[in-house]
C-alpha cells in the first residue's frame, strides 16, 4: 500500500482500469463528484448567505456559518449512510422499496417536484441578481430563457458531461475565488468580530440552521448511485460539502471584515459588493464583472444538477425508459415556474430568509431521515442491492 | 467488379490466348493512349517460338530495363529445361527479370490495379497467367520541408504524396519490428491505397479494433485527401472542434505512435491522420520537444493564451463597451467613448464588419496568385486599417481588437483548431452583444460542456484536464524534461504504460 501511495499515477491507472473494465461504467468519477458537490454547496448560497447570516447573527455570523457547515456535514454523513445502504439506487427508487409502490411513488413524485421548484428558484435567483446588480435594463425573462436553454442542453448531454464540465471549470473558479478573497487578507481585524455571542446562542443557532437549509445537498442522493463505487464516494460527498462550506465561510467572513456587519446585512448580495472592493494599486480594480463568472458557474452547475435530478426522479417514478424524453418539455415549463415564483426582489429576499428553511426541511432532511429509519427497521444493518440496475440517465 | 474492368467476357481470369488478353486489356481501357503495348517474339532452343507482350502505363512506369532484359535473353542457352510456355514464363521470372518485385497474376482486376500503379505486365501466349513487374517510376514531389507545420529547430522533412515514401520515413524513425503497417484499398473508383501504422505492444487493441471497424464502414467513390477519411471516422459530425489529428510531419507521427496512437496514411496526400486526438494535442508543436523544456512550456502556455484571445477578444470587447463600462479604467473609457462618438454603428455591428472583412482578406490571400500578394497587404494595412478609422467607419480600438484576434489565430500550430476558434468567435460575439459578460460567460460554459461531451475513439476529448489525470499534466499545459516523463500518457489507452526507467 505504501509504495502505491507514493506513486499517484499508479493509483490513477488502477482507477482508470476499474472504470473501464466494468460494463456498467460509472458515469461520474469520485473526483468529479467531489467537485460537483462543492459547486452544489456553493451554488446560490455564495450570493445570499452572508447577508442572511449577518442579519441574524450580527458579528457572530462566522460562528453561525461554521455551525451551519457542521450541520451540513452531519447531514451529509447521514445521507451517505443511506446512500451506501442502497449503492445502486437513487433516493426515488429506495423510497419505493421502503414505502411501497404507491406511497413511495408519491413521495418520489413530491421529491422530484421539490427539485423542479428548486431549479426554478435558482433560475429566478440568478435572474434577480443579474437584473438588480449587473444589467438593470435587460428584462429578466431574456436572461432566464437563455439560462434555461443552456441548462437543458447541458442536462441533455448527461451526467458524465456535466460532471466533466464541473471538473474543467473548477481551477478557473478557484483562481477567481482567490482574487475575490485577496483583499480580505489585509483587512483582517479581530475587533470586527467582538463581542462574541453578544446576543446569546439562539440567533447564532437559528442563523446556522437556516444557512444549512440553503445547500440542499440531499438532492445529490439522486446522483449518488451513478458515482463510481468505493470508499471514496462517501468521502467525496463529505469532502465536497466541506470544501464548499470553506468557500462559503471565507466569503461570509470576508464580507464581514471588508464591508462590516451592518453593510453586509443590508446588502442583498454582499459577496458581489465584496468583489466591488477589490483594488490592487491602480491596476486591478472594479473587476466584479469578471468575478461574476464564479456566480454564473456555480449557479449554473447547481441548476443543471437540480433540474436533472427532477428529470431522473420523474422518469423513475413514472417508469419512463427514455431518459432524454422529458428534458426539453420540463425545461420549457421551468420558465413560467421561475418567473412566477418570485414577484420581486424584496419578496425573494424575504422568502429565502423567512420561509425557505421551513419549506425545504421536510424534503431535504425529514424525508431522507425517515427513509433511513425505515431502512434500519426493514433491512437491519446490511446494505441492500437491487435486482436490476438503476435506470441509467445517459 | 467486371463492370469496372469493362471486358467483353464475364470471367475475371486471364485467358490462354495472348490476343484475347490483349484485346480485353486495351478495350477495357478504351484504347487509352497512355497504355503502351510492346509485343515480342523469342525462339527457344528446340525451335519453339514464344509470343508475348509487355504493357505499361506511360509516365507511371519505366519499362525500358525490363524490355532490354527480355530482348537480350538467350533462352537457347538453358536448352532443354524450357519445354513449354509455362516453363518459359518461369524462366523469365527467375533468370531474366532483374526487378525487385514480381507478382504472378491470374485476374484482370488485380492486373489493372498493378498496371495503374506503375507495374509492367508481361503476357505470354499460351499461358493463363501474367507477370506484374515493379517498374514504378514516380514523378512526384520530392521530400521537402513541410510548409504548414514548420519548426526552427528539428527535422526538415515532411510527408509527400507518395505513400511508400511516407511509410519509409516512418520506418527510418522507428527501427523496430513492432512497427506494423497494414494497408487497405479504399474508394470504389479511385482504389486509393491507405496504410494503418501502429506500434504493436504499445497500441491499445480496443482502439485499433475501433479504427478498423470505422474504416470498414467506409463506402466512398474516391479519396483525394485524408479529410475524406476523417469525416467518415470522426466521432461527432457536427462540431467545429477536430477530433482527428492531422500532420504532415513524420517525426510527429512517429512520436504519436510511441504514445499508443494509430496513424492512417493516405496515398496522394502528405497529411496523415492520427487518432485518438486530444484537445491539448492541437496546441503542441514538435518544436516544444526540440527546444529545452522550459522554453517549450512557456511557448505552450502562450499558445493557450492565444487561443483564448482568438476566441474571446472581440466578444469581451463588445460586452465591456456595450454593457460593463465599469471594467475599463476611466481614462480609457473616455478615449473609447470619444472615438465611438463619430462611429454610426453599434459595437457588435462594427466588430462584425471588421471580422468579416478580415476573414475575406485572409481567404483572398490564401487563394490569390502569389504575384499579386503585394496588393493585398496594401489593401489590408492602409485601406482596412487606417482609412476605415479615418473615414469614421470603425473605431481605432476595434482595429486593434481585430488585429490581435487575427494574429492570435495564427499562433495555433494546428490549422483546424484555428478554424474552430474562428467560428466559435462569432457566436460568442452575438452572445456578448445581447447579454454582455453574462452572455459571454454562459457561452464559455456551453463551449466547455460541448468540449466535455466530445470523445475521440473512446478517449474523453478534454483529457487530461477533465477528467483530470495528474500524471499527464507533465505533457499538456507544461512540457516537463524528458527524463521525468517515465510513463506514457494515461489519457491514451495502452497496455504498455512504462516508457522509460524512472530516474532517481
Amino acid at each position: 500500500m505504501g509504495s502505491a501511495v507514493d506513486r499517484p499515477d499508479v493509483l490513477e491507472e488502477a482507477e482508470i482500469k476499474l472504470n473501464n473494465s466494468d460494463d456498467k461504467k460509472p458515469l461520474v468519477s469520485i473526483r468529479a463528484f467531489t467537485i460537483l458537490t462543492m459547486f452544489y454547496t456553493v451554488g446560490t448560497s455564495i450570493l445570499i448567505t452572508p447577508g442572511g447570516l449577518n442579519l441574524h447573527a450580527k458579528q457572530d455570523a462566522w460562528i453561525a456559518c461554521l455551525f451551519g457547515i457542521a450541520l451540513d456535514l452531519a447531514l451529509v454523513w447521514v445521507f451517505s449512510v443511506l446512500g451506501e445502504r442502497y449503492p445502486d439506487l437513487t433516493i426515488i427508487q429506495y423510497s419505493r422499496v421502503l414505502l411501497g409502490r404507491w406511497l413511495g411513488g408519491a413521495a418520489g413524485l413530491l421529491f422530484s417536484a421539490f427539485c423542479y421548484l428548486l431549479a426554478a428558484l435558482l433560475v429566478a435567483d440568478l435572474g434577480y441578481f443579474l437584473t438588480t446588480q449587473v444589467m438593470s435594463d435587460t428584462p429578466i425573462e431574456a436572461l432566464a430563457v437563455i439560462f434555461i436553454a443552456a441548462v437543458a442542453y447541458t442536462a441533455r448531454q448527461g451526467m458524465r458531461v456535466y460532471s466533466l464540465t464541473a471538473e474543467m471549470l473548477f481551477p478557473w473558479v478557484t483562481l477567481l475565488l482567490v482574487i475575490l478573497l485577496f483583499p480580505v487578507f489585509n483587512k483582517f481585524d479581530v475587533q470586527t468580530l467582538r463581542p462574541v455571542f453578544e446576543f446569546g446562542y439562539i440567533p447564532v443557532a437559528k442563523g446556522g440552521a437556516s444557512f444549512s437549509m440553503l445547500q440542499e445537498v440531499a438532492v445529490l442522493l439522486v446522483l449518488y448511485p451513478f458515482v463510481s463505487k468505493g470508499k471514496g464516494r462517501r468521502n467525496g460527498y463529505l469532502a465536497g460539502t466541506a470544501i464548499g462550506g470553506a468557500v462559503l465561510f471565507s466569503v461570509t467572513a470576508g464580507s464581514e471584515f471588508v464591508l462590516g456587519v451592518e453593510l453586509t446585512a443590508n446588502h442583498v448580495y454582499p459577496s458581489y459588493a465584496l468583489a466591488k472592493n477589490i483594488r490592487m494599486g491602480h491596476m486591478i480594480e472594479r473587476v466584479e464583472g469578471l468575478l461574476m463568472f464564479i456566480w454564473v458557474c456555480s449557479v449554473f452547475i447547481k441548476t443543471v444538477v437540480t433540474f436533472h435530478a427532477s428529470v431522473i426522479g420523474l422518469n423513475q417514478t413514472l417508469g419512463i425508459r427514455d431518459s432524454k424524453l422529458l428534458i426539453w418539455p420540463l425545461a420549457i415549463g421551468l420558465f413560467p415556474v421561475a418567473m412566477a415564483s418570485y414577484t420581486n426582489i424584496v419578496f425573494a429576499v424575504n422568502f429565502v430568509d423567512k420561509y425557505w428553511a421551513a419549506y425545504a426541511f421536510p424534503f431535504i432532511v425529514l424525508f431522507p431521515l425517515l427513509l433511513l429509519c425505515l431502512s434500519f427497521i426493514r433491512h437491519g444493518r446490511r446494505s441492500v442491492g437491487y435486482d436490476r440496475p438503476p435506470g441509467r440517465p445517459s | 467488379m467486371n463492370s469496372t474492368t469493362g471486358g467483353p467476357s464475364s470471367s475475371d481470369s486471364l485467358s490462354r490466348s495472348l490476343k484475347i488478353n490483349l484485346d480485353r486489356i486495351l478495350q477495357g481501357t478504351g484504347n487509352s493512349f497512355d497504355i503502351k503495348n510492346r509485343s515480342f517474339h523469342k525462339r527457344g532452343a528446340n525451335g519453339r517460338k514464344y509470343a508475348g507482350a509487355v504493357l505499361h502505363a506511360d509516365g507511371l512506369a519505366d519499362a525500358r530495363p525490363l524490355l532490354q532484359a527480355i530482348m537480350g535473353c538467350q533462352p537457347g542457352d538453358e536448352g532443354d529445361n524450357i519445354r513449354g510456355e509455362d516453363d518459359f514464363m518461369t524462366y523469365l521470372r527467375e533468370s531474366v527479370l532483374s526487378d525487385g518485385s514480381i507478382e504472378e497474376l491470374t485476374s484482370f482486376k488485380r492486373m489493372f490495379a498493378l498496371l495503374f500503379s506503375g507495374y509492367s505486365i508481361v503476357l505470354l501466349d499460351g499461358v493463363e497467367k501474367a507477370l506484374g513487374v515493379d517498374t514504378i517510376r514516380l514523378n512526384a514531389r520530392p521530400v521537402e520541408e513541410p510548409n504548414v507545420q514548420s519548426v526552427v529547430r528539428g527535422p526538415r522533412e515532411g510527408f509527400t504524396e507518395v505513400l511508400t515514401w511516407n511509410t519509409s520515413m516512418l520506418r527510418r524513425k522507428i527501427k523496430n519490428p513492432n512497427l506494423w503497417i497494414e494497408s487497405r484499398v479504399l474508394g470504389v473508383q479511385t482504389g486509393t491505397m491507405i496504410a494503418i501504422a501502429y506500434v504493436k505492444g504499445i497500441v491499445s487493441e480496443d482502439v485499433l479494433k475501433e479504427v478498423y471497424a470505422r474504416l470498414d464502414k467506409i463506402d466512398i467513390d474516391g479519396i483525394f485527401e485524408s479529410n475524406y477519411i476523417e469525416e467518415y471516422i470522426q466521432d461527432k459530425q457536427f462540431t467545429t472542434f477536430p477530433t482527428v489529428f492531422n500532420t504532415e510531419r513524420p517525426d510527429v507521427v512517429a512520436a504519436q505512435l510511441l504514445e499508443g496512437r494509430v496513424a492512417i496514411l493516405v496515398d496522394g496526400t502528405p497529411f496523415a491522420l492520427v487518432v485518438p486526438a486530444l484537445f491539448t494535442q492541437f496546441f503542441q508543436s514538435p518544436e516544444d520537444y526540440y527546444q529545452r523544456s522550459d522554453f517549450g512550456t512557456l511557448i505552450r502556455m502562450l499558445r493557450f493564451l492565444a487561443f483564448f484571445l482568438a476566441i474571446l477578444t472581440p466578444s469581451l470587447y463588445i460586452a465591456v463597451t456595450t454593457f460593463q463600462h465599469e471594467l475599463l479604467p476611466t481614462t480609457l473609457l473616455f478615449n473609447l467613448a470619444s472615438q465611438r462618438e463619430g462611429v454610426p454603428f453599434p459595437a457588435f455591428l462594427e466588430a462584425l464588419i471588421m471580422e468579416v472583412t478580415f476573414e475575406i482578406l485572409r481567404e483572398a490571400s490564401v487563394r490569390m496568385p502569389k504575384t499579386i500578394g503585394q496588393s493585398i497587404s496594401i489593401v489590408g494595412t492602409l485601406v482596412i486599417g487606417q482609412a476605415a478609422v479615418e473615414a469614421g467607419l470603425v473605431t481605432a480600438g476595434m482595429v486593434i481588437v481585430v488585429s490581435i484576434t487575427a494574429i492570435s489565430n495564427f499562433v495555433m500550430p494546428a490549422f483546424n483548431m484555428g478554424i474552430s476558434a474562428r467560428i466559435q468567435r462569432f457566436s460568442l460575439m452575438a452572445l456578448g452583444a445581447s447579454f454582455g459578460l453574462y452572455g459571454v460567460f454562459l457561452g464559455i460554459i456551453l463551449l466547455v460542456v460541448r468540449l466535455c461531451s466530445l470523445k475521440s475513439f473512446g478517449v474523453p476529448y478534454l483529457s487530461p484536464f477533465a477528467p483530470t489525470r495528474y500524471g499527464d499534466q507533465k505533457d499538456s499545459l507544461f512540457r516537463f524534461p524528458f527524463p521525468w516523463m517515465s510513463r506514457r500518457p494515461l489519457s491514451i489507452p495502452t497496455p504498455n504504460r512504462i516508457r522509460q526507467r524512472r530516474i532517481r
